[in-house]
């Protein structure tokens, strides 16, 4: 029962609501229970993939196949600090919360893109980042918000005012240690890993306590003296072995589970010093969401080479594999091989090539990789950047489709070096030459910094592959020209929106992978797409160059 | 010669036929200048046939100078440089 101090109390605050002019949707705080069921509330996405199966698959179905033509732009929202925007926004209940380069956080209307607040970081001239000051996200829990930041901190915002609740460190940015990808909120925890694998950090993944940023668990991507794994490396090669994480991870509620991609080990591209598997770099592992204990782990790259960081997001699908009903988990590797996984205990099910592959014949009956390293100077397959890299795939419970952006044609020659270990320098330990079929002719570089291409498909392309999970095999392709590093959406009304590099922004059919629509954004798409409902309307945003676009029917 | 610049012939879907050196190719689009140095964007959806050549259009014209001609070339177009 409600009195009357209650009564003036509500009426002052919905006074107080009407006098600032609310109009947002009904706004609640965000619970484990609403992560949990995220694909229950598709007007909202809840995570940096959209849902804790990390399917970025919505069920919304406004936008289909018949109407996906009429799309139009909503609006647009620019950043005013250049280089690759990474980001994938979270909307909650009309509002869209995105983080900037470096670690800065907006909020806006979801409807409008005007801004509510914007969130200044300031980094740290301590910071060390290989690859450009990338930040991929936050995650939310209650009225918060949870940021990771390239000088190794994780910030707390709150959600309402854009203020800092707190911000701790993570990491030392001294050595090398960052964090570039979206924490998860897993019940009452926030889980996140450290990039840095090109200085030699020894990586982990740690759970902080929303409330007062303290410290709850650590796993070590790297394992010490006497924790299983630390006899696949020899003398002190763990102590710098990489190990970075750079994606969000998935989550099995019904298994405890969280699922994380491990990037390489230090250094990268020289093995003759970390003799071994190296333990858990290019591995994915699974961790106990409680406790962070190591539950199974597989390895698809042992003492890898490449550089083939296995920091994808791994996608959790149910199916009958086999006739019997399987948790798999779904991932296609920058190592050019499609996996699927039995998560439940990290069994391998099957591997298949997804691109060219020459530095090994296949997978044996484990999936351990059977070895075919290529002669000096010559090309191998895939190439640096891999058949596919971080960026996000997408499956469809409908098409039961697995959706990833790919690199074709595209080979490098690796060379190793000597390298030696100093606090927060790069620790490389070879490097790379991408392969041309004309001698001298340029070649794909990392990111597109001018409107002409100065490259051909010979020297790689992309395309976007729709794979099957019982196969292996690819049911249809859509060929770009340059190469891809954009995420995919796909939706209930069996759509796949996508891009890439030259800043096309494409609707395919997911069932037969035709194109229904396209429009010129002009700047590179290096992000996922992402779908969210407002005021009746549903929306299909997406970051090509320097801007957001958010894309609704006509009215 | 890049092979993004290389002479390219062009037959659209409305019966023209279009030669010129490729400036920039997309998954939509190509770029080239024709030799009447005509910028010209085409559609893929219009491209009945895309050859790409890797020759140069250009005579070769090695066997009709003399050393000592080419020499002369060589200087005349070295004072073309600007300072």
């Amino acid at each position: 029962m409600i009195g009357s101090a209650g009564v003036r109390g509500a009426t002052r605050l919905l006074a107080v609501m009407l006098a600032v002019g609310w109009t947002a949707s009904g706004h609640a705080q965000i619970t484990f229970d609403r992560l949990r069921g995220a694909s229950a509330e598709p007007q909202n996405w809840l995570t940096y993939s959209g849902g804790y199966a990390s399917q970025r698959h919505s069920l919304l179905r406004q936008i289909d196949r018949g109407n996906v033509r009429n799309l139009e732009l909503k609006w647009v929202l620019p950043n005013q600090v250049a280089g690759a925007w990474q980001s994938s926004p979270l909307v909650v209940d009309g509002i869209m919360y995105v983080t900037q380069r470096p670690n800065d956080v907006l909020a806006v209307d979801a409807k409008t893109g005007r801004a509510f607040w914007h969130f200044r970081h300031t980094v740290s001239p301590d910071a060390r980042v290989c690859c450009g000051a990338n930040n991929r996200g936050l995650a939310m829990l209650g009225d918060t918000l949870f940021m990771g930041t390239l000088d190794g901190r994780l910030v707390a915002i709150d959600a309402k005012s854009g203020r800092s609740l707190w911000n701790v460190a993570v990491g030392n940015p001294a050595h090398g240690y960052s964090l570039t990808m979206a924490p998860l909120a897993v019940k009452d925890k926030i889980l996140v890993g450290v990039g840095g694998g090109e200085y030699g950090i020894r990586g982990f993944i740690a759970a902080f306590d929303p409330q007062s940023g303290r410290e709850l668990w650590r796993f070590h991507t790297i394992p010490g003296p006497g924790e299983p794994g630390h006899d696949t490396w020899r003398g002190d090669a763990w102590k710098t072995g990489g190990g970075s994480i750079w994606l969000t991870p998935s989550y099995d509620p019904a298994l405890n589970l969280t699922y994380w991609g491990v990037g390489n080990p230090g250094p990268g591209w020289n093995a003759d010093q970390r003799p071994g598997d190296n333990l858990y770099t290019e591995s994915v592992v699974a961790v106990d969401a409680d406790t962070g204990a190591l539950k199974w782990h597989f390895q698809f790259t042992p003492n890898d080479t490449y550089d083939f960081d296995s920091v994808q997001v791994g996608v959790l699908a149910d199916l009958t594999w086999r006739g019997r009903p399987t948790r798999a988990l779904l991932w296609a590797n920058r190592n050019g091989f499609f996996y699927v996984l039995d998560r439940e205990d990290g069994r391998f099910l099957s591997g298949t090539p997804f691109v060219k592959v020459n530095w090994a014949s296949g997978l044996d009956s484990r999936g351990r990789p059977i070895p075919t390293p290529q002669p000096p100077g010559q090309p191998t397959w895939p190439g640096n950047q891999g058949g596919t890299n971080w960026y996000s795939p997408s499956f469809s419970p409908r098409t039961g489709l697995f959706y990833v952006s790919v690199w074709e044609d595209y080979a490098s020659v690796f060379r190793k070096e000597p390298s030696t270990y100093v606090a927060g320098r790069n620790f490389p330990g070879g490097g790379h030459t991408p392969v041309s079929p004309v001698p001298g002719a340029p070649v794909v570089r990392i990111g597109r910094t001018s409107p002409i291409n100065d490259w051909t498909d010979a020297v790689g392309h992309g395309a976007v592959l729709a794979l099957d999970p019982h196969t292996g095999q690819t049911r249809w392709r859509f060929d770009h020209y340059d190469v891809t590093d954009s995420g995919i959406l796909t939706t209930a009304t069996d759509l796949l929106f996508t891009g890439g590099r030259e800043g096309h922004f494409h609707a395919l059919d997911a069932r037969t992978g035709a194109l229904l629509w396209k429009v010129s954004l002009g700047g590179q798409i290096v992000n996922g797409p992402i779908t969210y409902a407002v005021g009746g309307a549903q929306y299909i945003a997406v970051i090509s160059g320097n801007s957001l676009y958010a894309f609704a029917l006509r009215d | 010669m890049l092979p993004i610049n290389r002479p390219v012939r062009i037959a659209t879907r409305d019966g023209r036929n279009v030669r010129g050196r490729r400036l920039n190719e997309d998954t939509y689009s190509v770029q080239i200048i024709d030799a009447e140095e005509r910028l010209m964007s085409i559609a893929k959806s219009d491209i009945l046939r895309m050859e790409v050549e890797t020759t140069s259009p250009m005579p070769a014209g090695k066997d009709s100078m003399t050393p000592e001609e080419i020499a002369d070339l060589l200087a005349y177009l070295l004072t073309l440089r600007q300072p």
